[in-house]
């Protein structure tokens, strides 16, 4: 453990660690004297913009699970499979632990992202703190999973480049594809630009 | 409040909740925590530049084995097809899909390899010390910095043993030596981001 001399944040004390590299600088320059980024002592607009991802990724998350993501013709046989469908396909061919990993990471962990981002946000916008350690924690958690939601749309893309090649059948990607990764990397923006300083300035 | 006694050089404010600790010296191994949000602090790096940049060539020539060598063949009955990471870019540019192919071919490709060209820039300039290298060593990690969230190999690469399992059951999978440099790949990528601390990068190059 580092000790700390005093309970001071580097905002009460005037500095700055710059957002990008990390350097302790007085706040009073404009730019980061190490990596010559701009200098802010908290992300500029962090909520406006955490909270406009947010949304913008939970209007996206609609047409992701309502479309196909991939259509298949097999043998003339045309078929449209949702996120939820191809989970419960591969559920009823006995594929737990595929089914068990894309339904966590196209459907919890999202639900999860948006739960948790939209929580802080409203923590930060009442001012009251609450159990800032676990609020801190869950964010950092929720940063760190966020990109594996990206597995489906990996799978589709392989899935249509793959079976092209084989000749077994015809995959082309459905429209909920485009969505779900607009989807997940407009969630991923919102958690970069989530400030957790915000959280403990209220303290 | 401009507090003009403080000793800025010892301090260091946690990234997480902005709280300002005196620098302790760490042992090999160490990590320093934030006393107040437990956020990581600082580490001491066991990585040394010259470690660093030996697994990042190692990284690129595992990168290229495993786009250009076999990845997997695919067998329906008796119907063989042999695959290559790299064709499936091809195959989506093909496609009506422009957007699906633009995003493949980013995560894929451009932005791992990207980054792993331009860590062994960064890494051999601050390696060989020469002067014309080192003063783009500030812009090459910046942008190292910018992309790093959105290499996704570690992702990718689960996104493979689940199309496999898929395929499995309707054709035959035989995993070739592009599938394994590609495991090994990630392998390497792990380690090395949870071990190169960027301070120390931004360290080294400040001594320039």
């Amino acid at each position: 453990m580092a000790g700390h001399r005093q309970a001071l944040t580097a905002m009460q004390a005037g500095l700055a660690s710059c957002h990008v590299c990390g350097k302790l600088q007085s706040c009073t320059a404009d730019h980061c004297v190490r990596c010559g980024s701009r200098l802010y002592q908290r992300k500029p607009f962090s909520v406006q913009r955490s909270w406009a991802f947010l949304i913008t990724a939970l209007i996206l998350y609609v047409p992701a699970n309502l479309y196909p993501i991939m259509n298949t013709t097999s043998l003339g046989v045309k078929d449209e499979k949702t996120i939820i469908g191809g989970v419960i396909l591969l559920w009823s061919m006995k594929s737990y632990p595929v089914a068990v990993i894309i339904f966590t990471a196209s459907i919890v962990i999202p639900l999860l992202k948006f739960l948790v981002i939209s929580l802080l946000l409203f923590s930060i916008w009442k001012g009251h703190s609450g159990k800032l350690n676990q609020q801190t924690r869950l964010f950092r958690i929720i940063e760190y999973i966020g990109p594996w939601s990206m597995i489906d749309v990996f799978v589709v893309i392989l899935l249509v480049a793959l079976i092209q090649f084989g000749g077994i059948a015809t995959v082309l990607p459905g429209s909920a594809a485009m969505a779900f990764a607009g989807m997940v990397i407009t969630t991923m923006l919102s958690a970069i630009s989530f400030d957790t300083r915000l959280l403990w300035d209220s303290e | 409040m401009l507090k003009q006694n403080l000793p800025i050089d010892n301090l260091v404010a946690c990234h997480s909740c902005d709280l300002l600790h005196e620098k302790t010296a760490l042992g090999e191994d160490e990590k320093a925590w934030c006393s107040r949000c437990g956020s990581l602090l600082y580490r001491t790096n066991n990585n040394t530049i010259e470690i660093s940049l030996a697994l990042t060539i190692a990284s690129l020539l595992l990168f290229l084995f495993a786009q250009l060598l076999p990845f997997l063949s695919i067998d329906v009955d008796g119907n063989k097809t042999t695959i290559y990471l790299i064709s499936t870019i091809d195959t989506l540019s093909q496609l009506d899909n422009v957007l699906l192919g633009i995003a493949g071919a980013l995560f894929l490709v451009v932005i791992p390899l990207g980054v792993l060209l331009l860590d062994l820039l960064l890494l051999s300039a601050l390696y060989s010390n020469k002067r014309p290298l080192t003063l783009f060593a500030r812009q090459l990690l910046l942008l190292i910095g910018r992309l790093a969230p959105w290499n996704m190999l570690e992702i990718f690469l689960l996104g493979v043993l689940v199309t496999i399992v898929k395929l499995a059951s309707i054709a035959e999978i035989s995993l070739h030596q592009g599938f394994w440099a590609f495991v090994a790949l990630v392998m390497i990528n792990l380690f090395v981001s949870t071990t190169l601390e960027p301070e120390e990068l931004w360290q080294a190059i400040d001594k320039h």
